[in-house]
């Protein structure tokens, strides 16, 4: 018992690296892609019963596409929606369903697939749950290095400006003006890129940047450690991996079959009796397992490295493992394969995607490693303190530039807007606006994600001056305002409202340099025009500006005139 | 009924016409149709029957798929024409049963039933996914809704914090403007007034100063009453949010506490119809209704029953009546089925239990979840209708605050008693001149006309207002 317990806590242990590493989501179309290769080479080699033939490889090529192509609406659905639970399930579904498919459409080929309906169902399900899987756990190893990178690059702009430089060993080595320039204009690239999410770097082209001025200034002076680290930074270099992988990574073998155990079970099972499956791994598992301590010893023994560790297992795997399987196979099953060549090649076809299984196992490890490295050394040589007093001076110049003022008085303004369609909504019991209006006013909210900022002055003319300041140096507004805007009133927000979200739409979509808003009121109802330089442009999807309109001024007019683009609406006073 | 279909027409012409979970909760249940369908007409290899079934609920969905990007590309958008959208369910029918058809006859070499198949699958596709679409569409409505109330009271919850921080200033305002400037000059005056006693004066004049005296006495009650009052308004409460916004998730209790009769007998009539028209043609159908009928009454029964009942037995009674519904439909397959209608592929008695219970079971489900929902919507509204009266009135209770700021601070008050100071100083400023040289009968009067205009103003601040 005991020794079970050790056993399961060591196959735990083992095995959390790689579902630390699942996404959220399997079923994206990053997955979809990448398993394609999968899904022709299991339908020619896997499925197809007649391999000597070309013409039974091009059939069986096509209707691997084709069953794969099944899966198109499912991930178009799923590619950004759904939990977890159901991402699971779902890989599992849209394996089965790619299983049924290729069951169905195999007649019209004139092929027929060797296994019945709900086998073959069952036995892609579970495949496919496996190589979404591993797509995720790969988009994992990169996600998290991108995760930890841009928690360490927000860092520098959460910590206190009162910071002093610091004092470590560590600062030592960047003491010298050239590498202190460099690192000031990239503490001052980053930070422009961190505040301005939209319009500055990417991660990847942040993470570029860090390498550049790791590469050209940091390097070369460093010291012995930071040259020899071998890093992968910040981008996956194939060879290196492969080399690092096989020659400085053990590789997880026992782990990687105990992963692929069920998939490979249900696999056999398309060929064998229960018992024979059952049988058959527990063959292989033991075989797998003595190999490894076999290799380990040897590897101990003649004190050699981690390269030949691997390299014994492999020939051990190869020319040991594979032909006793392959001779316990033939016993226990020859009467499911059409001939002993039939059997031979998918045990050789099953080698091969075991080895190819546990490589990447090694090569995602080996990845993980060098990548982990990578952020420690990162961390040493731009300490976060000295790069935050760079920062803090960007900040101060960023907090004074228009920009920022113009998305925070963008932001407030569609949120005010939104508050008042949720309100208008509300009032009228959802009469006003239908679920979909409704509804896309949520997801702009949602899409904000800023806190909502009650203007104190709620008097229109005082909020539409506001405006006109805001813009100012961008676009020249003028504003005709009657005298009954002097006070608050009753449908003021909504005037001020309105006649904002016209200004900024002539700004922004018009791009307009001259804006002239003219303003009367007639009995009960406010008369709003709206005269700018701007071009006339119509987006296809509306947005919350049109709904604006449409809910409180539902005579809303924009066209063309010698003077540019003419708004005109009229609201309730 | 003109509401019900206009409610129809509005939630199943959106988003909903054609949606991935619609089609995930048509697909199983048209998958069994379909093969009990199968059974029937291609008897043999349940494996064949699945390749039929298969083939066309594959294509059907992937025709669906093709819709929803092209025909319904604007469902998220705007509401949808009804038409379009009975069109698009009814051939995904036809290109069900068309490619069932197909697989049936030209792969597996079996007997064509081609109008058999695509007239049922028509039916059952155009019912089904309208269906589908119309829970789906009711859902989304509440969700939409519910979440639509939750981002206002967000929006409410922030404008009443600043509205709370707004008013606990400006009642500090007032109370320091009242206490630290106004009470103390008021003070001065009565001083002042009674200063003025020691002279001897005729006897006019001393009327008007003793005027003057009680006039400033009342101005210095009203004044500690209104900083009693101002000082008695309670800070305001810091939300007004109810917990309701935070635990709008409704979860799907497995076992329904209401019967549903309408659904039950939409289900059953138009489903079983459907299904027996495709087995057995119409006497089938007849046999479908008439099963449908007794179970109907059945529940009307229960409904009933539980409508009048306590709510801790109500589960109880439901039992009672899923346990009727599945033995009354087994009798009625068993016995009398045989005795009216001759059948050529009758379910089986115990199967076609079953099936009834089952869809009873979902319309009741289907309806608890919706009344449950609509229930929780219903509260939030009544909570964000209250939550927005609670802001009008902190509102005009903050501007009732700022105008006795304006008022004390820039307004005429501070003028008139000012005014009333000076005046007097002037009276009493040079001793030996007081009586001589002036005539102090008008500036006493006029002292006495400002502090009235100030007792006036000072009562019309309805500061007392704001304790309510």
């Amino acid at each position: 018992m005991k020794i079970l317990n050790l056993a399961l806590n060591r196959i735990r242990n083992e095995v959390s690296p790689y579902t630390a590493f699942i996404q959220e989501r399997l079923v994206t179309w990053t997955a979809f892609w990448s398993t394609i290769p999968v899904s022709v080479i299991t339908a020619v080699l896997f499925i197809n019963p007649d391999k000597s033939t070309s013409e039974g490889l091009l059939i069986w090529t096509a209707i691997g596409l084709l069953s794969h192509a099944s899966m198109v609406p499912f991930v178009h659905h799923l590619n950004k929606n759904g939990s977890r639970r159901t991402h699971f399930l779902m890989a599992f579904f849209l394996g089965a369903l790619r299983g049924v498919v290729l069951n169905l459409i195999a007649p019209l080929f004139l092929v027929e697939d060797p296994l019945p309906i709900y086998a073959r169902a069952l036995n892609s399900g579970f495949a496919f749950l496996y190589f979404f899987v591993i797509v995720s756990i790969l988009q994992g190893v990169w996600g998290k290095f991108e995760k930890d990178l841009r928690e360490f690059l927000l860092t520098f702009a959460s910590v206190s400006s009162e910071s002093k430089l610091a004092t470590s060993s560590e600062t030592t080595d960047i003491d010298d003006i050239e590498r202190q320039d460099a690192i000031a204009r990239l503490g001052k690239l980053l930070e422009d890129s961190i505040s301005q999410e939209s319009r500055g770097l990417t991660l990847r082209q942040q993470a570029q940047a860090i390498d550049r001025v790791i590469a050209k200034n940091i390097r070369p002076q460093s010291s012995q450690r930071w040259k020899s680290a071998e890093l992968v930074w910040p981008q996956i270099h194939p060879w290196r991996v492969i080399r690092n992988s096989f020659f400085e990574t053990k590789a997880p073998v026992v782990v990687t079959v105990l992963i692929i155990f069920p998939l490979s079970f249900i696999g056999q099972l398309a060929r064998a009796t229960f018992l024979n499956a059952v049988l058959l791994q527990l063959f292989a598992f033991v075989l797998i397992y003595l190999s490894c301590v076999l290799a380990d010893k040897v590897t101990s023994v003649s004190k050699k490295s981690i390269g030949f560790n691997n390299f014994l297992y492999l020939v051990f795997y190869i020319f040991i493992q594979s032909p006793i399987i392959n001779f316990i196979n033939f016993l226990l099953n020859r009467f499911s394969y059409d001939s002993f060549d039939n059997l031979v090649q998918v045990q050789i076809a099953t080698t091969a995607v075991a080895i190819a299984f546990v490589v990447f196992g090694t090569m995602i490890l080996s990845v993980y490693n060098a990548r982990e490295e990578a952020l420690i050394q990162l961390r040493k040589f731009l300490p976060e303190d000295k790069l935050q007093d760079i920062l803090d001076a960007g900040q101060i110049s960023n907090e004074q530039s228009e920009y920022a003022q113009y998305l925070h008085a963008e932001v407030q303004s569609q949120l005010t807007a939104s508050k008042l369609l949720l309100l208008k909504a509300a009032e009228t019991d959802f009469a006003a606006m239908s679920t979909e209006t409704t509804r896309q006013v949520l997801l702009r909210l949602e899409s904000l994600k800023t806190p909502y900022e009650k203007k104190v002055a709620r008097i229109p003319k005082v909020r539409l001056n506001e405006l006109i300041q805001t813009w100012r140096g961008l676009t020249r507004i003028k504003m005709d305002l009657p005298p009954e805007l002097d006070r608050v009133s009753k449908n003021g927000e909504v005037i001020s409202q309105l006649i904002e979200e016209s200004v900024i739409n002539a700004i922004r979509h018009g791009k307009a340099k001259n804006v002239k808003v003219t303003v009367w009121i007639e009995g009960d109802v406010c008369k709003i025009e709206v005269q700018d330089d701007g071009k006339l442009k119509s987006t296809k999807k509306p947005g919350l500006g049109s709904t604006l309109f449409q809910v409180f001024a539902p005579d809303w007019k924009l066209k063309t005139n010698d003077d540019g683009t003419l708004a005109t609406m009229s609201t309730p006073f | 009924m003109k509401l019900w279909y206009q409610h129809f027409k509005l939630v199943s012409t959106g988003r909903s016409a054609v949606s991935i979970p619609s089609m995930l909760l048509y697909l199983p249940i048209s998958f069994v149709f379909a093969l009990e369908r199968e059974f029937a007409l291609a008897p043999g290899m349940l494996s064949n029957q699945l390749k039929i079934v298969l083939a066309g609920e594959l294509t059907s969905f992937l025709f669906l798929h093709i819709s929803s990007l092209t025909l319904l590309r604007n469902r998220k958008v705007k509401q949808q024409n009804l038409f379009l959208c009975i069109f698009v369910w009814a051939f995904t029918g036809v290109i069900r049963g068309f490619f069932a058809e197909f697989y049936a006859t030209s792969l597996l070499n079996l007997d064509s039933h081609a109008s058999l198949r695509i007239l049922v699958s028509v039916m059952f596709s155009t019912l089904g996914l309208g269906f589908a679409a119309y829970s789906f569409g009711s859902i989304y409505e509440l969700e939409t809704k519910k979440a639509a109330l939750r981002s206002l009271n967000g929006f409410i919850s922030s404008e009443n914090i600043g509205l709370n921080s707004e008013q606990i200033a400006m009642k500090e305002e007032a109370i320091i403007t009242l206490q630290q400037i106004l009470i103390p000059k008021v003070i001065q005056l009565q001083r002042l007034t009674a200063g003025l006693k020691k002279y001897e004066l005729s006897q006019p004049l001393a009327l008007a100063l003793f005027s003057l005296e009680e006039q400033a006495h009342r101005l210095v009650y009203q004044m500690r009453v209104n900083l009693d009052n101002l000082e008695s308004i309670p800070n305001p409460r810091s939300g007004v949010a109810s917990r309701i916004f935070n635990s709008s998730q409704i979860t799907l209790k497995l076992w329904p506490n209401v019967i549903s009769v309408k659904l039950s007998f939409f289900f059953l009539a138009l489903g079983g119809i459907v299904v027996q028209f495709g087995r057995n043609t119409t006497t089938g159908a007849l046999c479908s209704l008439l099963g449908s009928v007794i179970s109907v009454v059945t529940l009307l029964i229960f409904d009933r029953i539980s409508r009048r009942d306590a709510i801790s037995r109500k589960s109880f009674i439901v039992t009672c009546a899923y346990v009727s519904i599945f033995l009354l439909q087994y009798l009625y397959s068993s016995r009398l089925v045989p005795q009216l209608f001759d059948l050529a592929q009758p379910f089986d008695p115990w199967y076609s239990a079953v099936r009834v219970t089952f869809a009873v079971y979902l319309a009741s489900l289907f309806l608890s979840f919706l009344k449950a929902d609509s229930l929780l919507l219903q509260s939030m509204s009544t909570e964000s209708i209250n939550s927005r009266e609670i802001l009008d009135l902190k509102n005009s209770k903050n501007e009732m605050l700022e105008a006795v700021n304006t008022t004390t601070n820039q307004g005429e008050l501070q003028g008139h008693i000012s005014g009333v100071i000076m005046a007097l100083n002037l009276l009493t400023k040079d001793e030996d001149t007081f009586l001589s040289n002036r005539d102090p009968s008008g500036i006493i009067n006029n002292a006495n006309l400002l502090l009235s205009n100030a007792i006036a103003e000072i009562q019309n601040l309805s500061v007392k207002d704001l304790l309510n």
